[in-house]
């Protein structure tokens, strides 16, 4: 039950993703700059990087399928992507050390492989419509920028309820 | 290569793919019912957004009032102009609405629905997909107060989208910038007098395009489009946008033009659910 705390923290993530982040800005198809908040995904990684891969899994999974079922109309495209660049991290943090910057890094790279998985998956369905030069310029740099800037202000907060969560084991 | 296959990993890959593309045919397939699970998680979640949406909601509002005050005077001396021309138009819109009915009277039709009367079930956006790739609103009202699937969606600038899947507390709205969205809405060109069909969104030049247009149809750039009436759940009426460019379609056929929606996109915050009080064309009535 001591993961109550991060679930928590998850979920209000999650509904400051899809609730409060459209009232401030929003980025339509058409944009020239999509900033996509990606805030429960990034909290995912950290989480994975602070040596919690079981956890990072199974809730990538769950919200992973909370984001298909909420906000897309079709089934498991995040969910899978999710899960799976959750594990791709894992496998390469254990070369490094954690660090803020390692972390930043690592983190930037899982948020790169799992948008570019969700745009190939919607490419070959017909969900997108968007080149692949307008996915890199306009979707996924100013996605990754905003994603950082969070995986920043999110990293000791983030780190300090891992280690709390995990003293209390 | 015996080895190869033992992977447990390559295996566990394999088959989240295999269920990865179930999941996807088994949702393209009927993509405005959702099964009850789905419905069950869209509901609790919708709860906690409808909560987290108030506070959100004002304290967005903060900022833009700040932003419209510097706006206001010059807001203020185009509404005062256009108030004056208001009263002439609202004066000219109650004769014609009498001398409607009384026509209508005289024919004996005056108990049968106008293709342009409905009913409006007002509802807020409490979330909204926030990847560019799905344009996708949920809203705080469901089954329980009456939203069917399919039913046309509005705001006060006008037509923003249909209803897809329903819950009991909250329903999702497909938006008509969604490129992905197959829907046909049948449309009919103001002045010129005439139908077409209003058949998909292009995300980068941000138009609707409008087809099927007569090929001798006097259209031209600044002309409104609204929703023609001739369909299943559309009342006729609601404005969809304004024509921005006419171009002869690949066979010389027929006319196809590009519309600039008149909703913007960008802020959505109070929309209305539009449920046509007319009989559909299929079923045969009155």
């Amino acid at each position: 039950m001591k993961q109550f705390k991060l679930f928590i923290i998850l979920f209000l993530l999650f509904l400051v993703q899809g609730t409060v982040m459209p009232r401030f800005f929003y980025s339509t198809s058409d944009a020239s700059v999509q900033m996509v908040p990606q805030f429960v995904f990034v909290a995912l990684l950290l989480v994975t990087l602070f040596g919690r891969l079981d956890w990072g899994f199974r809730y990538s999974l769950l919200f992973g399928f909370l984001t298909d079922i909420i906000f897309t109309p079709v089934l498991g495209v995040y969910a899978f992507s999710m899960a799976l660049t959750v594990y791709l991290t894992y496998r390469l943090s254990r070369w490094v050390t954690i660090t803020v910057v390692s972390a930043l890094l690592l983190s930037n790279f899982g948020l790169l492989v799992e948008q570019f998985i969700v745009y190939l998956i919607y490419l070959m369905i017909g969900m997108t419509q968007q080149s692949f030069w307008a996915f890199l310029s306009a979707h996924l740099v100013p996605t990754m920028l905003l994603n950082a800037a969070f995986a920043l202000i999110s990293f000791y907060p983030l780190r300090r309820v891992m280690e709390s969560t995990a003293g209390k084991r | 290569m015996p080895s190869f296959f033992s992977n447990k990993k390559l295996i566990v890959l394999l088959t989240s793919l295999i269920v990865l593309i179930a999941l996807i045919s088994y949702s393209l397939k009927n993509e405005t019912h959702a099964s009850l699970p789905e419905r069950f998680a869209q509901d609790t979640v919708g709860w906690f957004q409808y909560v987290l949406n108030v506070p959100a909601q004002y304290a967005a509002g903060f900022f833009q009032n700040i932003d419209d005050m510097r706006g206001a005077y010059q807001e203020n001396k185009k509404l005062k102009s256009d108030l004056e021309h208001y009263a002439q138009v609202e004066q000219q819109n109650e004769e014609l609405t009498h001398s409607y009915n009384q026509m209508k009277k005289l024919l004996g039709i005056n108990k049968d629905p106008n293709l342009f009367d409905y009913k409006k079930y007002p509802a807020m956006v409490i979330a909204r997909s926030s990847d560019a790739w799905n344009q996708q609103l949920t809203i705080d009202k469901g089954r329980l107060n009456g939203i069917k699937a399919g039913m046309a969606v509005v705001n006060d600038q006008g037509l923003i989208g249909k209803v897809g899947s329903v819950g009991n507390f909250t329903s999702k709205v497909f938006l008509i910038t969604d490129t992905q969205d197959v829907s046909q809405i049948s449309a009919i060109i103001q002045k010129a007098n005439t139908y077409g069909m209003i058949t998909g969104y292009n995300p980068n030049a941000g138009t609707l395009s409008l087809q099927k247009v007569p090929i001798n149809a006097k259209i031209k750039k600044g002309q409104s489009v609204l929703t023609s009436g001739l369909s299943r759940m559309y009342p006729k009426l609601l404005s969809i946008g304004k024509i921005v460019s006419v171009s002869t379609d690949q066979y010389g056929l027929t006319k196809t033009a590009k519309i600039k929606p008149s909703v913007d996109f960008n802020d959505l915050n109070y929309v209305a659910v539009i449920e046509r009080k007319a009989a559909s064309a299929g079923t045969g009535g009155q």
